[in-house]
């Protein structure tokens, strides 16, 4: 096996979120590498989403500094994180139920188009030309995801296991360096969580179908997953940074992280 | 051997369908051969195009060791590589042995160690890892080809010699004609019409599947036949479900677009089929009931489900196309009032419909595998779709066909097509001879000679009927077939299926072996019947006095009646009872799968089954039964046996 140099992608240094007088995090430091994937595993409310949230702009920690190629994205607004490379999903869905897959993913093309307002209404040369290479992107996107058959079928209408599949997309149509997947398994049952893991695995190594898409021939390398499911994350996940109580309690490699003490109690419980 | 040579006109200046591939290239070179959608948009392939990969493909496999008269099997859904290996592989002389998909591991060992394959090309990962299982089972097969690249990068396909992509193998073929250019034309020269080029196995329901082998000729022969009833012109749009295990391929498939110029038409996948197929639109349709029963009752659902205004119009009009439909069965001519009707309810009701289905410029729609039940039959004619019986067998294809312009005789197969000939052997048997018949089992002359006798007519099987103006009407494989007294053979199987079309009808048993005529004993469908029974107010306390009320008998009557119509007189029910339960796997009166257990229940039911033979209005049943804790109880009916009218006994 080929050893890749894993060279810190995103720094996170002490930050702490409190919403009025909740702690939700509180000094977390974290190095978020490249060429690996990461999980953040952790009991419900111990401040793992609202981490990725901090990340791609949502929150703003009142301290620390989040360190994105060189630049603190702190105080970032959203759009501006994700034109910087990094993608997400979320916990819930947050798709346009209203529009078909196809438009969803195209949506997400949208920080890509360069023609303005008055050359895409007139629909004529460069803004044709672009939205031609666009659609190349989203459709290679839906054929790697092997979402054909909904295409053209309302996001809204769709089950949840797909929907999630859609968003996983929209999320890879932003072409992003680090994409950060929030819960991707909840809901799901084996054979989705199956195809959904191998989906994953796919995006993070590459491709080698010819696409024209290069992120997708290249894959992404950093890739942050936070999920309740621990087959999945020791399966797939090189790193696990474990969080209780808006705490970082313990970081490691997975068979590290099963037998870390404190891990076992967050999650089972101590003995009073 | 058969006696083919008879028959040698095979087209003369085409003999083989490579030469078709060349003749295409020739002179509609730049016109579309094969469309495959991808990336939600169609790709056209031209015929140069088609005809230079088929050359690499094939050359490519010349450089890995392939010889003419090798079998190659061909794994996968159609697609334009299938296509094009297929086409590559007619050219350097190979036969293709087609495999279906879902083939079980066990199944796809004998098709290739029977078939004496050396070479699997098959579609995806999910084919592969099936040979990686079975390698050490067929150590004839020297190498497995895939085209689909999903899943195939990981290094223990990559670096496992045994496997080599599709690509690879075009580039050494590309090579190969760059060092040796005229190649592939030559081999294309050297094939003969009397050369194998297909192998179909056998379904195999009676002992080991059998390889049928099909010469160049035989394949090319089938198409002119089908030309004659189904034209297809170039650019014709067709789309190719029917994997190459199937004689249903080259139906749609392979011959039409070679020798018609037909382009074959490929969905994104599986899945998309339904959606594609709308964008295809295709000219010709060649499936089986439970094809057509399904694209039916799916219309029948969006109906259902539509709008009150669209539903309003689609009833009112069906009663228009029935009627209709009803004249072109006839062979009458339309009437003007009738034709002006028959446009309405084309632009308001069907046309919209069959849109949806992928249906609107269907040409023909051919039904084959089994005899499609009346009321489907009668509803595609209906709406607009000139759909004809096709009587079909891999051994033979197209033996009988319904014909445009005559009389459409529904619940037959059609006449009887254009340089075939028939014979009906005294046990019903139907015995075949045509130009399009197959050369041999493969590696199994016993079975050869026992389906081909020395005058070259082919034992079908197939016990049919043919009528005074020659409809021939399918009855059961010889050997389901019972008879009566008189010796009069007859397919209970058959008329039962036939029964079951009914809507009130759950299940029946036909009794008349060593009698003098068949009866009936029917169990009927309970919810509905009982549904019906509250509609038209006719009272009723359990199954077993609702079975017995002379209304439901007069419901089941006219079923009886239907079906009569279709059947020989000598065969046709005399007297039915309504049985007042219905037949039930847990007691052993059915296998698992539905099927009656007909001894068992000979045992069980001696009385009735006996009785009905008998004088006696009513035949006291009593059986055993179960209840779900185990405990036994017996059952006692007084069951009605009734005359079917107009019949005599």
């Amino acid at each position: 096996m080929i050893q890749v140099e894993k060279q810190t992608k995103i720094k996170v240094d002490k930050i702490s979120l409190s919403f009025g007088g909740a702690m939700v995090l509180t000094d977390i430091e974290l190095d978020i590498k490249d060429n690996e994937i990461c999980a953040i595993i952790g009991p419900n409310g111990s401040g793992k989403t609202c981490l990725l949230n901090c990340i791609s702009g949502f929150y703003k920690p009142q301290q620390g500094q989040i360190i994105y190629k060189g630049k603190n994205l702190i105080g970032l607004p959203p759009h501006k994180i994700t034109t910087m490379g990094i993608g997400r999903t979320f916990q819930n869905l947050e798709l346009f139920t209203g529009l078909s897959t196809l438009d969803n993913l195209r949506a997400a093309r949208h920080l890509f188009i360069k023609s303005g307002l008055l050359a895409s209404s007139i629909y004529f040369g460069p803004a044709h030309h672009e939205e031609i290479k666009h659609m190349r992107v989203v459709e290679e996107i839906i054929d790697f995801l092997e979402i054909e058959p909904i295409r053209n079928r309302i996001v809204g209408d769709l089950p949840y296991g797909l929907r999630k599949r859609v968003e996983l997309g929209r999320a890879l149509a932003l072409e992003p360096e680090v994409l950060l997947v929030d819960e991707p398994m909840a809901g799901m049952n084996l054979e989705e969580k199956e195809d959904l893991t191998r989906f994953l695995l796919d995006i993070h190594m590459g491709t080698e179908f010819g696409y024209e898409s290069e992120f997708l021939n290249r894959g992404v390398k950093c890739i942050v997953l936070v999920e309740h499911d621990m087959g999945v994350v020791m399966d797939i996940a090189e790193r696990i940074t474990v969080f209780d109580f808006g705490r970082k309690i313990a970081e490691g490699t997975p068979n590290e992280i099963r037998g870390d003490e404190r891990v076992i109690n967050a999650y089972l419980g101590e003995e009073i | 051997m058969n006696n083919k040579s008879n028959f040698t006109a095979v087209g003369e200046e085409y003999p083989t369908l490579p030469s078709y591939l060349a003749r295409n290239y020739l002179i509609w070179g730049d016109k579309v051969a094969l469309r495959q959608k991808d990336f939600g948009i169609w790709h056209e392939y031209t015929w140069k195009q088609v005809y230079e990969m088929s050359k690499n493909f094939g050359l490519g496999m010349l450089s890995i060791g392939l010889k003419k008269g090798d079998k190659v099997c061909i794994i996968g859904d159609n697609e334009v590589e299938t296509y094009v290996a297929a086409y590559g592989l007619y050219g350097v002389g190979a036969v293709i042995v087609g495999i279906w998909v879902d083939a079980l591991p066990d199944e796809v060992v004998y098709y290739l160690t029977d078939s004496e394959s050396r070479f699997a090309i098959v579609r995806d990962q999910e084919q592969v890892d099936k040979m990686l299982t079975i390698k050490n089972k067929v150590p004839q097969i020297e190498k497995v080809i895939w085209w689909e690249p999903k899943g195939m990068a990981a290094p223990e396909y990559k670096n496992n010699p045994w496997i080599m992509g599709f690509n690879d193998v075009s580039e050494l073929g590309r090579k190969y004609d760059q060092e040796h250019p005229g190649t592939f034309e030559e081999c294309i020269k050297q094939v003969l019409p009397s050369d194998s080029a297909n192998m179909y196995y056998t379904s195999g329901t009676t002992g080991a599947a059998k390889g049928v082998v099909r010469s160049h000729s035989a394949q090319i022969y089938m198409r002119k036949l089908l030309n004659l009833y189904y034209p297809l012109n170039l650019g014709d749009d067709c789309h190719s479900m029917i994997q190459f295990a199937s004689i249903g391929e080259p139906i749609t498939g392979s011959t039409a677009n070679l020798l018609n110029g037909a382009v074959i038409n490929f969905p994104e996948s599986p899945d998309t089929t339904e959606v594609d197929l709308r964008e295809i639109a295709p000219r010709f349709h060649s499936l089986t009931p439970r094809f057509y029963e399904e694209i039916a009752s799916k219309m029948r659902v969006r109906i259902e489900s539509a709008g009150a205004l669209k539903r309003w119009v689609f009833n009112l009009m069906l009663p228009i196309g029935y009627k209709v439909a009803q004249y072109e069965i006839e062979n009458r001519p339309l009437p003007v009032w009738w034709r002006i009707l028959k446009w309405i309810a084309w632009w308001t009701a069907f046309r919209p419909n069959l849109d949806k289905c992928g249906l609107l410029k269907i040409k023909y729609c051919t039904n084959s595998g089994f005899v499609l039940g009346a009321h489907t039959f009668r509803f595609y004619r209906a709406i607009g779709i000139d759909m004809r019986e096709f009587y079909a067998s891999t051994e033979i294809p197209i033996i009988a066909t319904h014909v445009k312009g005559h009389n459409i005789k529904v619940g037959s197969l059609g006449e009887i097509v254009v340089s075939v000939e028939v014979r009906l052997a005294d046990n019903g048997e139907l015995y075949i001879r045509g130009p399009h018949l197959f050369d041999e089992y493969y590696r199994k002359p016993d079975k050869t000679a026992s389906a081909i006798d020395s005058n070259g007519w082919y034992h079908s099987g197939d016990a049919v009927y043919i009528d005074d103006d020659g409809y021939i009407f399918y009855i059961d494989r010889v050997t389901e077939l019972a008879s009566l007294s008189s010796g009069q053979k007859y397919s209970p199987q058959g008329i039962e299926a036939q029964m079951r079309f009914g809507a009130y009808i759950k299940d029946c048993w036909i009794l008349g072996e060593g009698k003098d005529y068949v009866t009936a004993i029917i169990t009927i469908d309970f919810d509905s019947v009982s549904k019906w029974a509250e509609r038209h107010h006719v009272p009723f306390t359990t199954m077993i006095d609702l079975s017995q009320k002379d209304e439901v008998a007069n419901l089941v009557l006219k079923d009886i009646i239907r079906v009569n119509s279709g059947l020989p007189p000598a065969t046709r029910i005399k007297k039915f009872a309504i049985f007042h339960k219905e037949f039930d796997p847990d007691e052993a009166e059915l296998t698992r799968s539905r099927k009656l257990r007909r001894e068992y229940m000979y045992k069980k039911y001696k009385d009735i089954a006996d009785g009905i033979y008998s004088d006696n209005d009513v035949i006291q049943v009593s059986a055993e039964f179960s209840y779900a804790d185990g405990t036994k109880d017996i059952v006692t009916a007084n069951v009605k046996i009734r005359k079917v009218p107009g019949e005599q006994e």
